[in-house]
């Protein structure tokens, strides 16, 4: 390639006519409400099949639980369940505690990583996110007590254009 | 400069001569298989009431064959916040051979593995990536039964309610 519009013919030859991976991120924010269990949908693109690599959860500890006698402390009861519309099953096989999925992180210091999850959506499919956010019954005697937390999962992964 | 960009861009999407990198074929044969193989997530809950210890069995999905490839336990009290933190033994069953156990007459302490997972209880409770790595291959409706031993920490007599989740994770791939 010699010319600059040699080169911009060649680049929009490619993209009209060929097929490439292109990066994709899905984000969501969300509130899981307390002592509520609901679900909140994604959209997937209509470009072509999205295969999902893995993700990020940030979550909040807004609620808390109270040991008897003691002094509250901070905590989430959030629990998480992802769905593809078309094939109907989960991701697991029930709900799953925020805290077993989410990113890494200590409390108050900056998260690292993300969790490594493949999975295949059809083209115009969409990513069901299920959230239980329900206090569990006390243990020792503890008051646990659910507040609304803060949810933000980055789905990340690659989609495959069709007739791109 | 631009010329370069673009160039770089064109490189990316095409081997020499101009042929696409990721032809309609190899496109078709990646979503295929995507279809075919992909992650999921068993879960199981466990607890210790009055000193006994409960958990759910999981079941192997049918028409998968479920690659085991690590297990991560979560507790809602920690052993130092006076809640019981059991040993594990992971039997599996209905295998095409005789069931077997992942650990066997000597359950390993994992709390001594994971970092404290509570999520109450604890003035700076963390949570780090530490999934113990395994690797096990499972049929279809293989049973995954966990069995629980309550551990006494720190020398006490007693063993206080405890609860939490185990996360089997893997790879489960289509039979037929």
């Amino acid at each position: 390639m010699t010319t600059q519009s040699e080169i911009t013919a060649k680049v929009l030859n490619a993209q009209n006519t060929q097929r490439y991976e292109k990066a994709l991120d899905l984000v969501r924010s969300f509130t899981a409400k307390a002592n509520t269990a609901e679900s909140v949908t994604i959209p997937i693109t209509n470009e072509g099949p999205f295969i999902l690599e893995g993700y990020n959860i940030a979550f909040t500890k807004n609620s808390t639980t109270t040991p008897d006698g003691g002094s509250a402390k901070a905590a989430c009861f959030t629990k998480l369940k992802f769905k593809s519309q078309a094939a109907g099953n989960a991701m697991s096989s029930d709900f799953v505690p925020v805290q077993l999925i989410a990113t890494p992180g200590a409390d108050d210091s900056p998260r690292y990583g993300s969790r490594p999850f493949y999975y295949y959506f059809p083209m115009g499919d969409a990513l069901i996110i299920e959230y239980d956010n329900r206090a569990p019954a006390a243990l020792n005697g503890e008051t646990n007590v659910s507040n609304d937390e803060r949810i933000e999962i980055c789905f990340t992964g690659k989609v495959y254009p069709l007739n791109a | 400069m631009l010329k370069q960009t673009i160039e770089s861009v064109y490189q990316t999407l095409v081997k020499r001569r101009g042929e696409p990198v990721l032809s309609v074929e190899k496109q078709t044969e990646i979503c295929t298989a995507a279809k075919r193989v992909r992650c999921v997530d068993y879960v199981a809950s466990w607890d210790i009431t009055n000193g006994t210890g409960r958990a759910e069995t999981v079941v192997t999905r049918a028409n998968w064959r479920f690659i085991l490839t690590g297990i991560t336990v979560f507790s809602q009290y920690i052993p130092e916040a006076a809640g019981a933190f059991p040993d594990f033994v992971f039997n599996f069953q209905n295998l095409p051979f005789t069931g077997s156990f992942l650990n066997v007459t000597d359950p390993a302490l994992l709390n001594t593995v994971w970092s404290k997972l509570a999520i109450g209880g604890q003035d700076n409770g963390v949570h780090f990536e530490e999934s113990r790595n395994v690797l096990f291959v499972l049929p279809e409706r293989a049973i995954i039964e966990t069995v629980l031993k309550p551990h006494i920490m720190w020398g006490g007599s007693t063993y206080p309610n405890n609860r939490g989740a185990i996360l089997y994770t893997g790879v489960e791939i289509q039979m037929r």
